[in-house]
């Protein structure tokens, strides 16, 4: 993994400051993203839509240690559904990987997704997108690889995007624990909750997490079972490599 | 129950930092201890065998997963550090590290500036090897492989390298970071004849 798993067991209630190296440029992202969300939302930092402007929804059970959720939408399109869809629009991006199996599409508070296996089982590939001043030029802001070694991803394939202002969004895919049913990032002011879904990976987005100095970005994530209970908390440094 | 499940966690955690606690002690610092986070240098002009000077200075100097940091000394100052794992802060740039310096880009997807990042400025940039292979960011152009010349690329979802020199048997000669084990060198490569692999072309090269 490039990405290091930096044990932070919040349980006792403490945190951990932010990473080293964190610039005054993600500072000022955080603040611009505040901003931003303060703008669209009902004043307590909490979303009122996703980006498809759909209503922001909390998930249907109570995330352990988790405050204003926000669940995010999840479809998993079979390839013969594909036509018209955000699946679509991927795939007529320049890829060598061909896709294998049903894809899995997401839609959050300010970011968007396609995950795909490749056939044979070679890696995963997608696009990731986030409304911002680029995105207007390009469907979508950019497309993520990841070859996988006995079935699993070395790292989780950062990339820094388009984002909600002038500032970046970083995209990692997540491998849940098994039993994991719901993946969580926190954002300013409100938690994104990815549903598990197609078998794959998770793409999940920090809209405050990045370091363009060091092509670099943070995650906050906890992974919760069917019940909502806590099964891992962990904070995710990673690399845009390779 | 719930005692269970925080025993697993502190075992989740314990674990990671005994893993992150390896990884801290086997590196070799080359990063903390040599690079720097100057502001790069904007250039009026850049020719492609400027780029293949600068291209050679990483030569011998090692490869790191995520990495875009090197001396001049022609030996891997961080040898063996394990493969993609970012943040080790070893000597040298993966692929896509590599090609964003040696070919000046910005971290600004809508510029097609030239930037000087010195040797010793850590940087990898905003692009992967698939982002290249899209030809992702104002600067990069999708090419025909056919077109392709000195100091165009040729990528893939998960490797990119710049071409040093034609051959007439339809290879080329590849400047690239190839791996843990390989570092940053010129093989001869068939990327131009390989479906996997794509063409792209830095933008704005200045004439000789």
């Amino acid at each position: 993994m490039s990405a290091a798993l930096a044990g932070a067991n919040r349980d006792n209630g403490e945190r951990r400051g932010p990473p080293p190296h964190r610039s005054s440029a993600s500072i000022a992202a955080l603040l611009a993203a505040l901003g931003t969300l303060a703008a669209c939302s009902g004043g307590d930092g909490r979303p009122d839509q996703l980006l498809d402007g759909s209503k922001a929804v909390t998930p249907a059970v109570e995330l352990e240690g988790v405050d204003d959720a926000i669940l995010t939408e999840v479809r998993v399109v079979a390839p013969t559904d594909r036509r018209g869809t955000r699946s679509a629009s991927c795939l007529a991006r320049r890829w060598s990987a061909h896709p294998s199996g049903p894809s899995v599409e997401r839609i959050g508070v300010t970011t968007e997704s396609v995950t795909f296996s490749e056939a044979n089982d070679r890696g995963i590939f997608g696009c990731s997108h986030s409304a911002g001043p680029q995105d207007s030029k390009r469907r979508w802001c950019g497309g993520a690889y990841g070859r996988l070694y006995d079935g699993s991803l070395r790292d989780p394939r950062l990339d820094i995007l388009c984002g909600t202002t002038e500032d970046p969004v970083g995209f990692v895919w997540v491998t849940p624990a098994p039993r994991a049913r719901y993946v969580s990032v926190e954002q300013p002011g409100y938690a994104e909750v990815y549903e598990v879904a197609g078998g794959l990976p998770v793409r999940v987005a920090t809209v405050n997490g990045v370091d363009y100095d060091r092509s670099a970005a943070h995650f906050d994530i906890t992974e919760h079972g069917a019940s909502g209970e806590l099964l891992r908390e962990y904070e995710l440094e990673a690399f845009v490599a390779g | 129950m719930r005692a269970a499940w925080r025993f697993a966690i502190g075992f989740v955690v314990a674990v990671a930092l005994t893993s992150a606690g390896t990884a801290a002690g086997y590196h070799t610092q080359f990063v903390a201890n040599n690079c720097n986070w100057a502001a790069p240098t904007p250039i009026a002009t850049y020719t492609r065998d400027a780029s293949i000077t600068v291209a050679l200075y990483a030569r011998h100097e090692g490869y790191q997963w995520g990495g875009g940091c090197w001396d001049d000394d022609d030996r891997d100052d961080s040898p063996g550090d394990p493969p993609a794992v970012g943040g080790t802060g070893g000597e040298g740039g993966d692929c896509s590290g590599f090609t964003f310096k040696v070919w000046r880009e910005t971290n600004d997807e809508d510029s097609t500036a030239f930037h000087q990042w010195w040797r010793l400025r850590f940087i990898h940039g905003p692009y992967t090897a698939a982002r290249y292979q899209a030809a992702e960011g104002a600067a990069n152009y999708p090419l025909s492989k056919s077109a392709a010349i000195k100091m165009d690329a040729f990528a893939s979802g998960g490797h990119i390298g710049m071409i040093y020199a034609p051959n007439a048997d339809g290879t080329d000669q590849i400047i690239e970071a190839k791996g843990e084990a390989y570092g940053t060198n010129i093989w001869t490569r068939s990327y131009r004849g390989n479906a996997d692999y794509s063409g792209v072309r830095r933008l704005g090269w200045s004439q000789p």
